[in-house]
């Protein structure tokens, strides 16, 4: 099955896994084994709006609470807004995400139509660890509103015991397993060499 | 096929006709009524198409925006009117204004008669 984390394909967004799938959850320096046992897909809403901003203005790191999963769940969203800004954003909270050594990588309304699918967009979240995001009006014009959509699908799964025989088929290479990256803490300043 | 664009644009919703027989930002009518709901994001409408009646003003401005009386804000310049005749402005020639709200308008006479006015927005948001 050829699943995997900002696949691209036009019109749509693939699933990184389905039912009875094993995925490697990446959290912070954390690796969980995972299988799921359920999915939904999660149509395009509103994932936040931020509110008014001024021209030139930028918004307060705002965590995205609409993005908070329930125990034992991980999503997997690709976002975009629908406004004039630039959003910088934070896989979770404290982690920046698309940091480069001198440049953070933002999101902008132009990634839909550079970026049809959105893959590049792509985030996974872990529980309840939430992404946050900033807002820059970097335009001349006051905005009333900063809304960010998202789209995606999200998997409950169930622990696999550390004596499972499919953790050996897993080291093996026997058995797939789909890396979900629900943290950008392996790109922080700290982990770097 | 969903594409880029399908993701930033909404879809088109045209207003009722709207008789406006008094004249003055205080006589503003609604021309498109801003929706709502628990579940419904933050939508925005945005100007596409308008279309006037003059029915018998002896030739007036008609002012579309959003807000009543000292509230009423222009979306795009006051659009002139003939007496007795219609305009029809498509979006090739209107300014995609966006509105977060209910949009308004007002002529600024009636001189006895009334205009008739609807737009057709394009409404966006989650």
């Amino acid at each position: 099955m050829d699943l995997f984390q900002s696949k691209a394909e036009e019109g749509g967004i693939n699933p990184v896994a389905l039912i009875d799938h094993y995925v490697w959850i990446h959290y912070n320096q954390n690796k969980i084994l995972r299988q799921v046992d359920f999915l939904e897909p999660l149509p395009a809403f509103q994932a936040i709006d931020l509110g008014a901003l001024a021209a030139g203005a930028l918004t307060a790191k705002t965590n995205i609470t609409n993005f908070d999963m329930y125990a034992d769940e991980f999503a997997q969203f690709r976002i975009w807004t629908l406004d004039n800004v630039q959003l910088i954003l934070y896989l979770p909270a404290g982690v920046p995400a698309g940091q480069l050594k001198t440049f953070q990588v933002p999101l902008s309304k132009f990634n839909a139509l550079r970026n049809p699918s959105l893959n590049l967009t792509e985030i996974c979240v872990w529980e309840d660890n939430r992404p946050a995001v900033i807002a820059i009006n970097g335009s001349g014009i006051a905005l009333s509103a900063v809304r960010i959509m998202a789209m995606g699908h999200h998997y409950h799964t169930v622990p696999v015991s550390a004596t499972d025989p499919v953790n050996a088929k897993i080291k093996a290479g026997i058995q797939p397993v789909t890396h979900v990256w629900c943290s950008r803490a392996v790109f922080a300043a700290g982990n770097r060499t | 096929m969903e594409t880029g664009y399908d993701l930033i644009t909404g879809f088109r919703v045209p207003g009722p006709v709207t008789n406006i027989a008094a004249a003055g930002t205080a006589n503003a009518a609604v021309v498109f009524a801003a929706g709502g709901g628990a579940f419904l994001g933050t939508r925005s409408y945005k100007l596409k198409k308008l279309a006037i009646r003059d029915r018998g003003t002896g030739g007036t401005f008609v002012h579309i925006g959003t807000g009543v009386a000292g509230a009423f804000a222009d979306l795009i310049p006051a659009i002139k009117t003939v007496n007795n005749f219609d305009i029809e402005v498509d979006q090739n020639t209107l300014n995609s204004a966006e509105a977060f709200a209910s949009i308004t308008a007002y002529p600024e006479a009636v001189g006895g008669s009334s205009v008739d006015v609807q737009v057709e927005v394009e409404e966006i948001g989650g």
